[in-house]
């Protein structure tokens, strides 16, 4: 038996999900946090049933690829039970999706948020609104839930719309808050706030960010570095001092950083703050051919690229999505911090100034590169904001564990064997013998590569073997540098501009994976591809910039700042304002 | 009243607004504007959403119809995003959408 779980975006299906059948989806506070169907067995009445965790649906009739993936499930079972999931305080004006979509099939209503309903004065009665409309109506907070569910295998199915009663609806008071957070005068000062606390707190030296990197730092190169250095065995202590330790070292340390940030991520969109953050934006946005409800990929793209890709299923218009796939490559996601960290302590004597430079950086290239692109017009903005509400602690710290562990896996799998490889292939000859890095393996085969960065001033093939082993995962970039030749050995300027490829090449294996399920393995190739190439080119343009060539980069910058200004950057974006028909027009 | 500027309704082809499930009120004719006309504060009746289907059906499945009640709570300093107070929340509309939406203060 399929049960299928539809409603409203952020209407609470996956919590009831995850509640019904013990998984640990991902919820947030969002219209649009799942993006695909979630599958998982769980009780139901007297025995079991699949539960099936549907993207959110606004109309039978939606646009976007998660409303279409929802219609094509229906469609696809229609002998399947369904839940309708709604919050009380919208519950009358679901009612008619509700009835589109369940009309003939077996369905039970369950109500949500019942506690903010009756803080702001609204009264429902369950069993006069089933009564009124024929269906079983539940809380999803009720014990026994799955045991009373049970009763769909007996209820009629679905008939005609009826009218609702027994429900008083709520008062709609908004905060204070809520009212300031919509003036743009305190809304975007208070945005900037947060961001500078959170990058403050992350990256600036002796903030709590930096004094728990330097001590996981130590932990490994003191403690761990110091037993390896005791092994009598020198293959093993090669392997464990010269290899892995500094790799994973370096790596590892950057795990508080990078969850602090994600915290930070985890805090704006559990309080509803990400979906003001996108109608502030929307009106920047819509400049370079985006929508607001990007800003939540984007910001999804400082965690990690191949997530928020598959978030862009929420927008609906096709060349939105594609525009924001392509800029969200330029988005620093948190795997590139360990390389940013590592690098702008010799190009910034404080790495606070560094990496906030670099992120600049990075959606400035982002916004360039949508406004290069922007061609059609976009589809207009329309967005539900989500309440604004205290994030809950739990959840943040339960969402936290789960990237951390995500992040651990990811070094103990992906990382570890990449570089137990590039110690097997440094430390070797093609004898098997033990020899220095110039006569290694890899010195033989990556020797060619040293030209690619020498315009960058560094001619030298552990760059490059270290620059392209980011195409699998950025934390390579950091684990191969630190492996491969200690401390950073060429000057500012070099790092910087080594800094600024990793910021705009082509993202990781994952991403482009991701992209070549939304928009075609070819096109996402060929993205990649040329996104590499030109960030090759910037990261000259970068070590020029930094050598003082600003006449160079002014140079390069020109044709593309003519291109922007010549160009009509409302082309298409607004409809005529002329026809109207009945004559009255603005 | 805070809201729609005063404009004579000199058109013949102005919209007229029954109550929504009683036939036998009398035709009244409204003149009626665009939202984008109407400031902060504002509560209007939505005559009619002048939008493509898949616009429509999307504003109308969050409470923005024809006959509905809403209130502007506020508008952003150049007209670009419209907060508007509907049945069961808070809706952010562009200035492209808000220009499909006619109402009557």
């Amino acid at each position: 038996m399929k049960i299928f779980l539809v409603g409203n975006p952020n209407a609470g299906k996956t919590t009831l999900f995850n509640r019904l059948t013990h998984a640990h989806a991902r919820v947030g506070n969002w219209h649009g946090v799942t993006v695909g169907e979630q599958l998982r067995e769980g009780a139901f009445g007297t025995g079991k049933a699949l539960y099936v965790d549907l993207p959110g649906i606004y109309t039978p009739q939606g646009r976007s690829m998660e409303e279409k993936r929802t219609r094509a499930a229906l469609s696809a079972d229609p002998t399947a039970y369904v839940l309708f999931v709604a919050e009380c305080v919208t519950l009358p004006r679901v009612l008619p999706l509700f009835f589109a979509l369940c009309r003939g099939r077996r369905a039970a209503l369950v109500l949500t948020k019942r506690r903010r309903f009756e803080r702001l004065g609204g009264k429902l009665d369950p069993a006069r609104i089933s009564r009124s409309l024929g269906v079983p109506v539940f809380f999803s907070d009720e014990k026994g839930l799955t045991q009373k569910l049970g009763v769909l295998n007996a209820s009629p199915a679905v008939g005609e719309a009826r009218p609702l009663d027994g429900y008083i609806p709520a008062r709609d008071t908004l905060s204070r808050m809520d009212r300031l957070l919509m003036s743009g005068w305190f809304a975007l000062p208070f945005f900037l706030v947060l961001l500078s606390a959170a990058f403050f707190l992350t990256f600036f030296r002796g903030a709590p960010g930096d004094m728990m990197k330097t001590g996981v730092e130590a932990l490994f190169s003191g403690v761990l570095g110091g037993a390896a250095a005791n092994i009598s065995s020198p293959v093993l202590r090669s392997l464990l001092a010269d290899g892995l330790l500094p790799g994973l070292g370096t790596v590892l340390g950057f795990l508080p950083q990078i969850l602090m940030l994600s915290a930070f991520l985890t805090l704006m969109e559990e309080s509803g703050l990400l979906s003001r953050l996108a109608a502030l934006t929307d009106g920047v946005f819509s400049r370079v051919g985006l929508n607001g409800r990007a800003v939540f990929s984007l910001v999804m793209g400082f965690g990690c690229t191949a997530a928020a890709i598959l978030t862009t299923r929420g927008l609906d218009d096709r060349r939105v999505q594609r525009r924001t796939i392509l800029v969200l490559n330029y988005i620093p996601c948190g795997a590139k911090l360990p390389v940013f960290l590592t690098l702008s302590a010799s190009f910034f004597p404080e790495p606070f100034w560094g990496v906030c430079a670099l992120y600049a950086l990075g959606v400035g290239l982002a916004f360039l590169c949508a406004a290069l692109l922007c061609r059609a017009p976009r589809a207009p903005f329309v967005m539900e904001l989500a309440p604004l509400q205290c994030p809950r602690p739990l959840f943040v710290v339960k969402n936290l564990l789960f990237q951390a562990k995500q992040f651990i896996m990811k070094v103990a799998t992906v990382i570890l064997a990449f570089l137990l490889l590039s110690w097997l292939l440094s430390s070797f000859d093609w004898r098997f013998s033990p020899c220095g890095a110039e006569q290694s393996m890899l010195a033989s085969v990556c020797r060619g590569l040293g030209w690619l960065f020498a315009p960058a001033g560094m001619n030298d093939w552990r760059i490059a073997y270290a620059a392209l082993s980011g195409l699998i995962a950025k934390e390579n970039v950091a684990g191969a540098l630190a492996m491969l030749c200690g401390k950073f050995p060429y000057g500012g300027a070099s790092a910087f501009a080594l800094a600024v490829f990793v910021l705009a090449c082509s993202p990781c294996v994952s991403a482009v994976a991701a992209a070549a399920h939304e928009e075609g393995v070819r096109r996402a190739v060929l993205c990649a591809l040329l996104q590499t190439a030109s960030a090759l080119l910037l990261c000259y343009l970068a070590y020029a910039l930094a050598r003082g060539g600003a006449v160079i980069a002014l140079l390069a910058a020109l044709p593309v700042l003519a291109f922007l200004l010549l160009r009509n950057p409302y082309e298409g974006v607004h409809r005529s304002r002329t026809h109207h028909p009945s004559g009255i027009y603005r | 009243m805070a809201g729609a500027r005063h404009t004579p309704c000199t058109n013949t082809d102005a919209f007229s607004l029954r109550g929504r499930h009683n036939l036998a009120a009398p035709r009244i004719f409204y003149c009626v504007e665009r939202l984008t006309a109407f400031s902060g504060g504002a509560h209007i009746v939505i005559g009619r959403v002048d939008a493509e289907p898949s616009l429509a059906e999307r504003l109308s499945a969050l409470g923005i119809r024809a006959g509905e009640r809403v209130e502007i709570l506020r508008k952003s300093a150049r007209g670009r995003v419209f907060y508007v107070r509907t049945q069961g929340g808070v809706t952010a509309l562009g200035a492209e959408a808000a220009r499909t939406i006619w109402g009557k203060a």
